[in-house]
Order: C-alpha cells, then structure tokens, then sequence
C-alpha cells in the first residue's frame, strides 16, 4: 500500500506542471464518479418548467447529490429549441455540460397510459415525463399544474422547485436567507397564493428548528 | 387545438394572395405608416398582421393556461414561443405558473418519504 503512494507520488512530481493538473483532473472526476454512484440516489425525471427554476435558484449541485436525473427527448426538444433568443439561457449552457459528462441521461417512455393521454395534452413533454417516472418507479420533478395535478390525483411522486429549497432548509443545506432570498427569486414566476404558502411553511419549519424564543 | 396547423393545408413560405375591404380610417393609417416607414402599403398590413398574430396567439395561450385547459410547454407550442419565453411571459403578464396549494405539503413530504426526516403538517392561520 505504501509502495503504491510513493509511486503515486513520484509518478505525479515527475509530470509537467500542465500534465500534473491534467492527472489530478481526471483523478477527482474518476473519485467523483465512484463517490456518486456509492450514494444511494434516487431516479428523477425532470420537466422544462422545473429546470428553468432550480437553475434560475443555482441548486442544480443539491439536486445531483440526491437525484439521478433522466430527461425524454420531448423534454430536451423544448429546452433547446430557442426561437427567438439572441443569448444561450444558463440552464441550457448547464443541461449541455452535464450531458456531456453523462450526468444527465435520455430516456423515453415505453407507451403511454390512456389516461395519462386524456388528462393532458398528449403534444406536451408533461405526459412523456410522467410516463417515463411510472416505468421507472421514479420521481417527477415539474413546475407545471396540469402535471402536478394528474401525480398527486394518481398518488405519484412529484415535486416541484419550492419543495425542494424547503427541503434543503429543512437538512440544513440552506440558511434561512438563503431559502428566502431563492424562494423571493421565484416570486414574479410562480402564482402569489402558492408562494405565501411556501413563506409560512418556511417561518413554521424555522419555529420547529430553532422554538419561538430563539425565533423571537 | 384550434390554433395548431394542419397537415392537409400547404402552409409554405410563398406569400398568398389575399383580398380584404378595410375602412376608410384603416386605410388612411396603413397609407400614413408606410409613408412614414418607407415601406409599400402591402410590406405595412403584413408587417401589423404578423404582429397581430403573434400577439393573439400568445394572449390565447396565456388565457387556455391559467384557466388549466393546458400546460406549460403546450401553452408555449401555441404561442408559438420556447419555453423559456413562455415563462418569462408568464411573469410579465402576472400570471405565473399555476401550482396547486395542495403541492406545498405533498411536495415536501415526497422528498421526507425519499430521504428521510419529519413529515410537515401546514399549520393553519
């Protein structure tokens, strides 16, 4: 074991400089890689509407150490068919990278329920995404009513970006500024009555966490 | 969908011709903005059409989505837009994504189920 680190060791102050970073590089990714999958991670199928928001709050990192996220090619299409856009919008610069390191996966359901068909619209991305999460016994992430209606009326997973930033405040992931600043990010995108829900939920888990004194 | 095309109709990029009777103010305008863009009249109606539709048909998918007739990304197919753009004309028109009140604890206690820790119980006002 000790002849195998000064081996290591040697081998990595006898490279070059750029070489040297290059070798340490690919040693961090090969450790990320094997770390990330030893963690136990759940299958996530995510939505457009969903990953505009968690990009816009920045917790696209968060989300990979809990989820293994699958996109369907319907998803994808809508991401990156930007009409009328002059710039790249982040959340597609970070979808590309991540799919170029296959953190990111592409699958497509099978077939698709009757009901799913009826209750929405059979052309959206909602109904591949929430036909792909029942194949795979999966989590569906989406920011959208339609989709969140059909899950919670048919008792499957689903949650949306406001759930996951209380959640993170929740395991101590996030401050509570941190929490509110991301939930008041939201606020213009997302309907006032479901936001002032979220505000209360956000002061009721802080009173949990810290009692009223400390909160007063 | 009322609004999407049709496969047996050949929508193609060559201009068809159109006659329509318009009143005199309508055309006294159409005259004054093309005298004023320097533009034909014909260049003037089509350029205020195209506007016209557009705006339409995003007013439409703003309207189909907050009543809950449809979704965001088909809101966006009939706006004819990205989704990114739909969204952002989500907040501009004040309407917001459209989340039921009922997600906030069941999108939470999903994520409680998923990876442990304390079910929430929204306390009422």
């Amino acid at each position: 074991m000790l002849f195998f680190f000064f081996l290591f060791l040697s081998i990595l102050f006898n490279l070059k400089e750029y070489k040297r970073i290059q070798f340490i590089n690919t040693l961090y990714s090969i450790i990320f890689m094997v770390f990330n999958s030893k963690i136990n991670k759940k299958i996530a199928i995510v939505d457009s509407s969903f990953w505009i928001n968690i990009n816009r709050v920045g917790l696209v990192d968060y989300l990979l150490e809990r989820f293994e996220l699958i996109f369907t090619s319907k998803v994808e299409d809508e991401l990156l068919v930007n009409f009328k856009l002059f710039y790249t919008p982040r959340d597609i610069i970070v979808y590309n990278k991540l799919k170029d390191m296959d953190l990111i996966k592409i699958r497509n359901p099978k077939n698709v329920s009757d009901n799913l068909y009826n209750s929405l619209c059979k052309t959206s991305g909602e109904v591949q995404t929430i036909a792909l999460a029942i194949e795979l016994n999966g989590a569906v992430l989406v920011d959208n009513s339609a989709a969140i209606e059909y899950c919670i009326k048919n008792k499957i997973q689903v949650i949306n970006t406001i759930n996951f930033i209380l959640y993170s405040y929740d395991q101590d992931k996030l401050t509570y500024e941190q929490s509110l600043e991301k939930i008041n990010i939201l606020k213009p995108f997302i309907r006032d009555k479901y936001i002032y829900q979220n505000l209360d939920l956000l002061a009721q888990i802080k009173g949990d966490k810290y009692g009223i004194k400390k909160d007063k | 969908m009322v609004l999407k095309k049709t496969n047996n109709l050949n929508y193609n990029a060559k201009n068809k011709v159109n006659t329509l009777r318009l009143n005199d103010s309508a055309t006294e305008s159409i005259y004054l903005i093309a005298k004023e863009e320097n533009k034909t009249r014909s260049d003037v109606i089509r350029m205020l059409l195209d506007k016209s539709i557009k705006e339409y048909k995003l007013k439409k998918a703003l309207d189909l989505y907050q009543r809950g007739e449809i979704d965001f990304s088909t809101g966006a197919q009939i706006a004819d837009i990205s989704v990114h753009d739909f969204m952002e004309e989500l907040r501009i028109s004040g309407v917001g994504l459209q989340i039921p009140l009922e997600m906030t604890e069941y999108g939470f206690n999903n994520m409680v189920k998923l990876f442990g820790g304390n079910p929430i119980k929204l306390k009422k006002k």
